[in-house]
């Protein structure tokens, strides 16, 4: 079918024959279609409500138990920095050289000393968020981390609690100042290596 | 304010060149501490890092077997915020003869103030942490005091020495009753570190806790019908326990001085103290080596001796 015929088809066509009737309706239906239409999306059905909240609840408990009674899976990347295997191949690869691991949205690196001149002080695994940007460093007692636009200098007691210090910064579990709104900070000792951290209660 | 920090400096130094003999064993060097900005701000000195650090020396030089050791002219290099090699602080300790290196941060936090410090062993360069923690009310005597035994025992451990428990030290206040006719004469402790003591002449017999180290009391003589005051600078010794004096020929000022109750020995001056029958404003407290850091709890000016009855 060429142009010219499409044209001529479509002029001579006409619209379907209704009663007036339908036309005088025809706003109040589709008015009552929408809004029945609403309700269905905004308003399940409570039985059906219910039942979703109880499944999501069940699956819940279920996660959370299997959270909390896991083993660190062998190939964790998350677990393995935080109980020290990543920390332990490194050192024993660059001995007294490694000052710090961190792990943020580009991957895995590594903070390298160019001497053997880092002092073999605690471990310490801190996790710290700012709004979207996640980080993980590993490093240790007497060395510094990059927070924003200043170094602030961990330090773990013999009690194995982390502090952040820097200036007009301080971080500790019982107190802080200096942090920006939107910073969330964890912070633990790494156990050694005989002394394996065992899972913490979920709540 | 400079008066106040050079007396500080001063009584300190005094106090440092007497006491702080190096020993064999256990030696902590403490260097400058940095305060914030808005920490010096809210104490009103220039100086605050300098004077934690004279004060934690000599609080340290208390806590046998420890001992502190002045830093002499080997002052730099060794940087809060920088990481100290372990060679370096080997070659810091052997310059100072320390097994320990020392220094800090002062920080205010909210309604906290906040000592942070770093201990660097000087064998192997491990270092380690600690802080206190007070609120405004809190003595900063007290909390150098607190932060001297942490640091004592991190440095214990990073020597190898088995851990030492440091107690607090008291002190009371004198009474000799009088009779129908007379007063009972009472010389007792009024305030600590700027902290004054409730109903100190009704409280005398009351023990007064110490924190082991430098301390700044103020102590009140009152008979009756005239009151006398002096401000004493004490270093209590863990564990001990001390009592205020007085002797008082009559027509003439009482001496008021504090001596150790084991050895009966003072442990202070014998300070000629000048009665006074109306409010007598007390200048040594905000004049003293404490008076910057207690100026602040003292609101609107020094104490005021109550005036006689």
């Amino acid at each position: 079918m060429n142009e010219p015929d499409v044209d001529t088809l479509l002029r001579g066509a006409r619209l379907p024959q209704r009663p007036d009737e339908y036309w005088d309706e025809f706003p109040s239906r589709v008015i009552r279609r929408l809004q029945a239409e609403k309700r269905g999306a905004t308003r399940p059905r409570p039985w059906r409500l219910g039942v979703s909240l109880a499944a999501a609840a069940a699956c819940g408990l279920v996660v959370g138990f299997v959270i909390w009674h896991r083993r660190p899976a062998p190939g964790g990347i998350q677990d393995a920095l935080r109980d020290g295997r990543v920390l332990r191949e490194l050192q024993a690869q660059y001995p007294g050289r490694l000052r710090a691991i961190i792990q943020d949205e580009k991957g895995m690196h590594t903070q390298l000393s160019d001497l053997a001149d880092v002092a073999a002080s605690d471990p310490v695994w801190l996790e710290i968020r700012d709004g979207s940007d996640d980080r993980v460093v590993v490093t240790f007692s007497g060395q510094l981390v990059r927070f924003g636009s200043r170094d602030v200098m961990v330090l773990s007691d013999l009690g194995g609690q982390v502090m952040l210090v820097g200036d007009g910064f301080f971080w500790s579990h019982q107190v802080s100042t200096g942090l920006a709104r939107t910073l969330q900070i964890r912070a633990e000792q790494i156990p050694s290596a005989q002394n394996q951290r065992k899972p913490a209660p979920p709540f | 304010m400079k008066t106040r920090s050079c007396v500080f400096s001063v009584v300190l130094a005094g106090l440092l060149a007497g006491s702080c003999s190096a020993s064999e064993g256990v030696t902590v060097s403490v260097f400058d501490f940095q305060a914030d900005g808005n920490f010096e701000a809210f104490f009103g000195t220039e100086n605050a890092g300098k004077s934690a650090a004279s004060l934690l020396t000599y609080d340290l030089s208390d806590l046998a077997p420890l001992s502190a050791k002045d830093r002499g002219p080997v002052q730099e290099g060794f940087d809060f915020d920088v990481p100290i090699a372990p060679a370096e602080a080997e070659r810091m300790g052997r310059a100072l003869g320390a097994t320990s290196l020392v220094n800090g941060r002062l920080l205010r936090a909210g309604t906290s103030i906040v000592i942070a410090a770093r201990v660097v062993s000087a064998e192997t360069g491990r270092t380690y942490g600690t802080m206190v923690r007070g609120d405004p009310s809190t003595p900063i005597a007290d909390l150098i005091s607190q932060l001297s035994i942490q640091i004592g025992k991190i440095t214990l451990v990073q020597n190898g020495v088995n851990s030492v428990s440091w107690g607090p030290a008291d002190i009371v206040g004198t009474c000799k009753p009088g009779s129908l006719l007379s007063h009972d004469e009472v010389a007792c402790v009024m305030d600590i570190d700027g902290r004054a003591i409730p109903d100190e002449v009704k409280n005398w017999s009351q023990k007064q806790q110490l924190q082991p180290g430098l301390h700044e009391i103020f102590i009140r003589y009152y008979d009756g019908t005239s009151t006398a005051g002096h401000s004493f600078i004490i270093n209590a010794s863990p564990g001990a326990s001390y009592e205020v004096r007085y002797e008082r020929q009559p027509n003439s000022n009482p001496v008021l001085w504090i001596q150790d109750r084991l050895s009966q020995q003072p442990v202070t001056k014998m300070a000629n103290a000048s009665v006074g029958g109306g409010p007598h404003i007390i200048k040594n407290i905000d004049e003293g080596p404490f008076g910057w850091f207690s100026g602040q709890y003292l609101g609107s000016g020094p104490p005021v001796v109550p005036p006689a009855k």
